[in-house]
């Protein structure tokens, strides 16, 4: 109605209203002549300012002309005396809005600020978006052929694992009496009859597997899934073959499947069961034929140069000489001199060969094999993290990842390419990770009561010293192995087997001498070259005799000699490492000290229903 | 003669304040004014002269009161605030100053009456 009214006031004075302002423009314009009246309205509806600025300019125009006018001036000369209305209308404006409130500037100013901001961010993410999206790897290294033609030469014939997977189909589900998590029966065990059947039963499957054990060379061809033959044995030992991929010429290394390693913890589980046997049955050249054939196991474990193959491979070497110490106490007469003296080589030549080594040579040929997945090449060593390097990562973290929908997916086309320019470029992380598992390689060459963090740790600070470094690193960082706690379980092994070497030595005295040693030294040259050190803190293993009985112990994680009392859980836990932090968490509390705090007793041997 | 664009934006708002520090003027008025007062030389069109008035009331060195009954229209009178009164002050300082360097160059005063002829 109002618009009505005013446009009905402007048709009487002759002008044309169109645009909503004109019409207060025209009512300021009343009684003036029409040419005045025009551009008014011109240089007023020029401005765009708001109605009522409108209406105040448009009042004081007029005012301004009917002066004019009034002093006897004509309206040509008054129009030609006001000026260009454009430039009046352009002046006009932007001295007008100077009158505005400062708060309607500062937010003026602000959503101008804000949306070009807005604009700019946006742009530059499609840009992003785009670049991201069009990045592709160039994967010109196959790791897995190159893994696999380190054994290419060797016959198959020659290779232990097609022996081993002979000896698969053996271990059905009745075969767990033997290769459940302890092994150690004796006889007057609830499993001990159950336990010799089994054995008697596949005495030709232990000796496939004591056979494959003494071949040199593993000869698996790593893959992305399983040959033909361990289908087939799977089949039979499960009732049905594993699920498998189809074959990859080029597998990426997180798709690499290791099925020797669950088998090889099967193995040596049932050899140590049949050396058990073996001792109470008085055939001490049985245990040792076992013993010397998880050696071979944990040797093939270590031949594929993962980090985890070689931690498998420590854990059965540790396997051997925990229960190595377990059979000496519980049969030492088992034992002939030659079977402990081949024993205590076996167990020596564990120093020079890698059974206890930890190397993360193959974790940088790995880290590499992601790199060329996950980012593009310029050929010159560098390049960003590419939409299947992100898809990768999502697989590590919880991102929402490529199958993703809704929410996480929108969330996921966002992040991809924010993270490719977060994420380092290929040339920085290849190189970060190679001085990562360089200062790694360091640790693990220390023994564990002379090792030192410092450097490894001063570069993962380096890292993730601030939000930005840690998104630069991303993948260094869910790729990296945890490297102390490995090293730690090296060294744990080294003592065990330490120990299972002295308890040999302990063993050769007493028989040559009709009783014990006053001192370990006294071992030593004869029967030990040299008595081993304790890795908890470097002095010799700890010995003494009481009441005629050998007490052989290391003083243990807590690093506290308590005279060789064990924790109250059993002393197992005392030989189990932890960092400075998580020791002093664990000793806090009263279940923590039940476990860790006391020594780690080799001799005498605690049964495990005591822990 | 006119004064060129660049003199016109430093010389017309310290003339309309002066002009305002002797009385509250409406816009006709001091264009008039500044036309017959200066015989032309500062004449400016409203075109400039509103949009200038504006600027000056955005500063707050004028103020602005519409009055009724002096004319057939009402008149919008500006007059001077006391930050203009200290504006006019600075500027009168100043525009002395460059009078006298002007002088003392000869630009103008009795130095400067044959330059051009």
């Amino acid at each position: 109605m109002r618009h009505d009214h005013d446009n009905n006031r402007a048709a009487a004075i002759g002008a044309a209203p169109s645009r909503p302002g004109d019409a207060t423009i025209a009512a300021e314009s009343i009684g003036l002549p029409d040419g005045i009246a025009d551009l008014i309205r011109r240089t007023v509806g020029g401005t765009r300012l708001w109605r009522s600025e409108q209406s105040e300019v448009a009042r004081e125009l007029a005012s301004h002309f009917a002066e004019g006018l009034a002093a006897g001036r004509a309206e040509d000369e008054l129009i030609s005396a006001f000026g260009d209305p454009r430039e009046a209308s352009r002046l006009i404006r932007r001295a007008v809005k100077r009158n505005r409130s400062l708060t309607w500037r500062l937010a003026t100013t602000t959503a101008k600020g804000v949306g070009i901001t807005t604009l700019a961010l946006i742009a530059g993410f499609v840009v992003l978006a785009i670049r991201f999206s069009v990045g592709t790897p160039n994967v010109t290294r196959n790791v897995t052929a190159e893994l696999n033609a380190r054994h290419a030469h060797v016959p198959v014939s020659e290779r232990a694992w097609p022996m081993y997977v002979r000896a698969v189909p053996a271990f059905t589900r009745e075969s767990q009496v033997v290769t459940g998590d302890w092994p150690g029966v004796r006889p007057g065990d609830e499993a001990w009859s159950a336990t010799v059947e089994w054995l008697r039963a596949n005495a030709a499957t232990l000796a496939t597997i004591r056979d494959a054990a003494s071949r040199p060379t593993l000869g698996l061809d790593i893959s992305n899934t399983y040959d033909p033959d361990y289908m087939a044995a799977k089949a039979l030992a499960q009732g049905h073959p594993p699920e498998a991929a189809a074959p990859d010429a080029n597998p990426t290394m997180i798709e690499i499947l290791l099925p020797q390693l669950g088998e090889f913890r099967t193995f040596a589980r049932a050899l140590v069961q049949d050396a058990y046997v073996a001792v109470h049955e008085g055939d001490g050249d049985r245990a040792v034929a076992n013993l010397v054939a998880i050696s071979g196991i944990a040797a093939h474990a270590h031949q594929q140069p993962f980090l985890i193959s070689s931690l498998v491979g420590i854990a059965i070497t540790a396997m051997q000489s925990e229960h190595l110490l377990r059979l000496l106490d519980q049969r030492p007469d088992a034992f002939s001199d030659a079977n402990l003296r081949e024993l205590a080589h076996l167990l020596g030549s564990q120093r020079t060969n890698d059974a206890l080594r930890i190397d993360y040579q193959a974790e940088r040929v790995y880290f590499e094999d992601f790199v060329q997945r996950a980012f593009t090449d310029d050929g010159r060593g560098g390049g960003r993290l590419t939409p299947e390097g992100f898809r990768f990562l999502n697989s590590l973290d919880g991102l929402a990842g490529p199958d993703a929908v809704g929410a996480a997916r929108i969330s996921d086309t966002i992040v991809g390419p924010l993270l490719s320019i977060a994420v380092g470029n290929r040339r920085e992380i290849t190189a970060a990770y190679a001085r990562l598992m360089s200062e790694g390689q360091a640790i693990a060459s220390q023994p564990l009561w002379r090792t030192d963090t410092s450097r490894f740790d001063a570069f993962v600070d380096e890292l993730t010293a601030t939000p930005l470094r840690q998104s630069r690193n991303l993948p260094i960082l869910w790729l990296a192995p945890t490297v102390s706690k490995s090293h730690a379980a090296s060294e744990v092994a080294t003592c065990s087997r330490d120990a299972a070497l002295v308890a040999i030595a302990l063993e050769l005295h007493r028989r040559r001498h009709g009783e014990y040693p006053a001192a370990l030294g006294d071992l030593v040259p004869v029967f030990l070259p040299a008595v081993p050190p304790d890795r908890f803190d470097g002095n010799p293993l700890r010995y003494a005799l009481r009441d005629g009985r050998p007490l052989l112990y290391s003083i243990g994680v807590d690093g506290i000699d308590d005279a060789g009392v064990p924790p109250k859980k059993g002393p197992r836990g005392a030989g189990q490492w932890r960092s400075a932090p998580e020791l002093a968490a664990s000793l806090a509390t009263p279940m923590g000290r039940d476990r860790h705090s006391g020594d780690w007793v080799f001799l005498p041997v605690f049964e495990p229903t005591e822990e | 003669m006119r004064l060129e664009r660049e003199l016109m934006r430093g010389a017309g708002p310290v003339a309309v304040l002066r002009l305002l520090s002797v009385r509250p003027m409406y816009g006709y008025e001091l264009v008039d004014t500044l036309a017959s007062r200066t015989e032309g030389i500062l004449a400016m069109g409203q075109s400039t002269l509103y949009p200038l008035l504006y600027n000056l009331e955005a500063k707050g060195l004028i103020q602005a009161e519409w009055r009724d009954g002096e004319a057939a229209r009402p008149r919008k009178y500006y007059s001077l605030t006391g930050a203009g009164k200290r504006r006019l002050e600075a500027d009168t300082r100043q525009w002395a100053a460059l009078a006298q360097a002007m002088t003392a160059l000869g630009v103008i005063g009795p130095e400067a009456e044959g330059v051009g002829a």
